[in-house]
């Protein structure tokens, strides 16, 4: 009897024009979003690779020079670039591109490639993930509004039930009609875009890709699965398609519109995005902590002399200017580290407040974690970040042992060349494999699975109150 | 107006629970909204001076120390009152109705550092801390109330006005009295509205009275007030025509809310995409490679690049010689990168007008597009503020550079009278006068839209209301 219910409503929604009009005008939008996300990346690439070159070739060829000058130049480093970025490009363009590894600062990532975007894409990009998390749902909402309501308007429960359908048999071929129909369609778009992303990445295709890829199959399949039970289970509250109708656009209003995007307000609203002036001091101030103390400087000048049994410091083997130079690095390093946890810190608690809000919204727990598959968040951001500044104090450190060992009395007038340069290699840092740092998504794992949960039961509940109130009708 | 159906509506809108529910989000929304927008407005206001006053606190603490040297009673060393150390500060302060609307202005810098150590990639230090995470999400700001969110609460309240008497298949009784449909139709429109714009409007007003902080705020509000009062006249119209239109409740709800769909979410989408697509900027990292390129030549070729300036400059004579290089090396690779940015600078400006141009076409195509560009833009918070304000810096910054630049290279320092010539930075904005202005040719074409969805309405059901009555 569930075959026949699905059968059934498979038939009436196919022939909803108003549903194939929808569907046609999101396929283009998809296939227009995947091209535009292909273009993307592959410019992105492109020139990233050519930043890259020039970077390494001004570097290499930057002639006879002091090592510390050089660390004031010094080189960039470049985000590695995700192979499905294209799907969900999440917050990579609120994220800075490279980062410069000077000496004496920890820079923040430069380069945001939002602020290069016109005036229209601060409100809504057009991205496959967009798509599947946000319009995606008012298609379900669209195509099953009246799945029960208007079996329950048009007074055919009541013949259903008369046949000896229960609720049960009901509540399956309902909800298996509108999976169907919704996972079959999801997937036939899904598969080529996959398909297409793999083949035509400008991104190295590795395994974690596919793995990837895969999970984020399961995460929109699981996603839209919450959403036809939704609308089930609201179908199955109202008398009328009219009413169910209008409940579930305030409900796809709230959860993909509303919430979200207040969400984001309130976490920044309780614990406020760092003003860029103060963090500037701060960073400058971890930056000058030695040159600052007075007291310490002489105490180190003392230490150094003893330690090498030297009166003076041109007595020294080794250069005082450049082991000043050093020990200010490693004294700042920490300020540095505490600087920028805390920066995590605030940005934790800022996420654990819209993630709060996955109470009310299955969006957010999945715009995460879509975010985080596609290798687009902070979390993949932050690992760029500590490569570099990992690759910086290896750089900083290497020149300035140079200074200090080899300037032998020269002090600034001390030059080094291509040989100590080559030395200094391109930062190679990839894209974490997802299993790697899988547990920083937990929280909002569960969030999913307990809204996939909820979801259905919710459903079934309020088929079964449907039915049992028609039965005693 | 017909009294009739006043009190009916009255009786049957009001008092039942939906439209108290849509009245208590709305406040809530206008509430948190301004709440929110005046916290950002204000602590950013309060950043952006006390930037601007430490920096004011330096330049002070320079020309007193270029006074001492220039009088005799500071005995200088190399780096004392070097002109490589004048810094003056560029801020972009809010403007005065900042707190309606966030639009570009948190993702651009608002701040820079105009000093001869700085190129265009510097000038605005570092300020990217902001988690990139709630960043990417826009702000729920008064702006998004107004353009996302109050039509979808008129379409909420509005779709079925006729469907009672159209599903019960009374309409034709009822036209049979001397009301006509499109009275019917419009009065109940109205009644139902008018609740929403006077809560919508009066919260308005006293958001912009409570979080008041002077200047040409209430010009401001005025331009802001004029652009939502015809965007929703839009929505109005487009409801009364879906409602005249189509014959169920579902239907016209779900046209509604597709047009709703369309407008705020995916023409927005599809444009951003296509002009991003037909004006690609320059590559950043691009004009990163070139600053690098710059800087790296003029480290190389030190004392050819200084020889080549001097040589510019016959008459300077040569000061202190005691002063590291690393000074005059800054300042000459800064303006080398300056000059090999240019192209670049201008790809980007080309790149921008040629999007704005696009879009100032394209809004035609959706209300939502139109009320969002107008409103950040009375606001303050559109992307052109932004630009201006790194364009003014730039040229701020190439002049600071052709003023010091023969001190620096000659490594002398400025006399007092010469420093006190220098000009500091100061925000050239747009008046209110000017958007108002801006404001005109969009606010009329919405206008004529609504009025123009008005007759059609009109038009759809009279010949409905002729079918009935013939029924």
């Amino acid at each position: 009897m569930s075959e026949a219910i699905i059968r059934k409503d498979l038939t009436v929604l196919g022939r909803d024009s108003l549903l194939r009009a929808l569907l046609a005008v999101t396929i283009v939008l998809v296939v227009v979003s995947v091209f535009t996300g292909l273009q993307r990346e592959r410019v992105f690439v492109k020139e990233k690779t050519a930043a890259l070159e020039t970077d390494r070739s001004v570097w290499m060829n930057q002639g006879d020079r002091n090592p510390h000058s050089a660390a004031h130049f010094s080189r960039y480093a470049f985000r590695p670039a995700s192979p499905i970025a294209l799907l969900d490009p999440g917050t990579g363009d609120f994220a800075g591109l490279a980062i410069w590894m000077e000496a004496h600062y920890q820079d923040p990532a430069a380069f945001r490639r939002a602020e290069d975007g016109g005036e229209l894409s601060r409100y809504v990009q057009l991205t496959p993930a967009f798509l599947v998390l946000t319009v995606a749902p008012l298609l379900v909402f669209v195509m099953l509004f009246g799945s029960i309501a208007g079996e329950r308007e048009d007074r055919t429960l009541r013949q259903l039930l008369a046949s000896g359908v229960d609720a049960g048999r009901f509540f399956r071929g309902k909800l298996f009609a509108g999976l169907r129909l919704t996972l079959g369609g999801f997937t036939a778009v899904f598969l080529p875009v996959a398909v297409l992303a793999a083949l035509l990445t400008p991104a190295d295709l590795t395994g974690d890709a596919i793995v990837r890829l895969f999970v984020m199959y399961l995460l929109f399949a699981a996603y839209l699965v919450v959403f036809v039970a939704l609308a089930i289970g609201v179908s199955a509250i109202f008398r009328t398609r009219q009413s169910a109708f209008l409940a579930l656009t305030a409900v796809w209003t709230m959860m993909a519109i509303v919430v979200p995007r207040f969400g984001s307000d309130i976490a920044t609203s309780v614990h406020p995005q760092p003003d860029a002036r103060d963090a500037t001091v701060q960073l400058r101030a971890a930056s000058d902590v030695y040159y600052r103390d007075t007291e310490m400087r002489e105490q180190i000048e003392k230490d150094v002399l003893a330690e090498y049994g030297v009166a003076t410091i041109e007595e020294l083997p080794i250069d005082y200017g450049a082991y000043v130079l050093q020990f200010s690095e490693e004294m700042s390093e920490p300020l540095f580290d505490e600087f920028y946890n805390g920066l995590d810190a605030r940005y934790a608690k800022q996420e654990a407040v819209v993630r709060t809000l996955s109470l009310f919204t299955p969006s957010i727990a999945a715009a995460n974690l879509s975010r985080g598959v596609a290798g687009t968040d902070r979390i993949h951001q932050r690992e760029f970040s500590k490569a570099a500044e990992a690759h910086r104090r290896e750089m900083v450190q290497l020149l300035n042992e140079d200074y200090m060992y080899n300037a032998d009395g020269a002090g600034y007038a001390y030059t080094a060349g291509t040989d100590l340069w080559a030395q200094f290699e391109d930062l190679d840092h990839q894209v974490p494999a997802l299993g790697s740092i899988g547990r920083a998504y937990a929280i909002d794992a569960l969030f999913m699975l307990v809204w996939l949960v909820a979801a259905i039961g919710f459903a079934y509940w309020s088929v079964r109150r449907a039915v049992t109130g028609e039965e005693a009708a | 107006m017909n009294r009739a159906i006043l009190f009916q509506e009255g009786l049957t809108f009001v008092r039942r629970g939906p439209a108290l529910v849509v009245l208590a989000l709305l406040a809530v929304a206008f509430a948190y909204a301004g709440w929110s927008g005046d916290r950002w407005r204000d602590a950013q206001t309060e950043n952006l001076q006390a930037f601007e006053a430490r920096m004011a606190g330096e330049l002070v603490g320079f020309r007193e120390q270029l006074a001492g040297i220039e009088s005799g009673d500071v005995e200088p060393s190399p780096y004392d009152a070097n002109p490589m150390s004048i810094l003056f500060p560029a801020v972009l302060l809010p403007a005065s109705l900042a707190d309606f609307a966030v639009g570009h202005a948190d993702l651009h810098p608002a701040s820079a550092e105009i000093s001869t150590w700085r190129n265009l990639s510097s000038v605005f230090g570092r300020y990217q801390f902001d988690n990139p995470t709630t960043l990417a999400s826009s702000s729920f700001d008064v702006a998004m109330v107004v353009v996302v969110l109050l039509p979808l609460l008129m379409i909420a309240v509005s779709f079925d006005v006729l469907a009672g008497e159209r599903s019960r298949g009374s309409l034709a009784l009822l036209l049979s009295s001397p009301l006509r449909l499109r009275e019917l139709v419009w009065t109940r429109l109205l009644y139902r509205n008018g609740l929403i714009w006077l809560a919508a409007g009066a919260a308005i007003l006293l958001l912009a009275i409570a979080n008041d902080s002077g200047g040409d705020r209430f010009a401001r509000l005025g331009i802001w007030f004029g652009i939502s009062i015809v965007y929703l006249l839009v929505w109005f119209a487009l409801i009364g025509y879906c409602v005249a239109r189509f014959r169920s409740a579902p239907a016209t709800a779900g046209s509604l809310v597709g047009l709703w769909l369309l407008f705020t979410l995916a023409m927005p989408a599809s444009i951003a995409t296509l002009t991003e697509a037909l004006y690609p900027t320059p590559s950043r990292l691009a004009f990163l490679s070139e600053i690098r390129t710059a800087q790296g030549d003029t480290n190389r070729n030190l004392a050819e690049v200084t020889e080549g300036f001097l040589f510019d400059h016959p008459e300077l004579t040569v000061g202190d010689e005691s002063l590291p290089s690393f000074y005059r090396a800054a300042f000459l690779s800064n303006q080398a990168a300056l000059e090999n940015t240019r192209p670049i600078v201008e790809a980007y400006e080309r790149a921008r007008e040629g999007r704005d141009r696009t879009v100032r076409w394209a809004q035609f195509l959706s209300p939502s597009i139109i009320a969002q560009r107008l409103l950040n833009l009375s606001a303050g918070a559109d992307l052109q503020r932004q630009h201006r304000f790194q364009s003014q810096v730039q040229g701020s910054l190439v002049e600071l550079g052709t003023a010091l630049g023969p001190a620096i290279v000659s490594r002398n320092r400025l006399s007092v009278s010469e420093f006190d010539a220098l000009t500091p930075f100061a925000f050239e904005d747009v008046s209110a006068r000017q958007i108002a202005f801006s404001a005109v040719g969009p606010g009329l074409f919405l206008l004529a839209l609504a009025v123009a969805l008005g007759f059609a309405a009109n038009r759809r059901l009279d010949e409905d209301e002729d079918g009935s009555v013939a029924v």
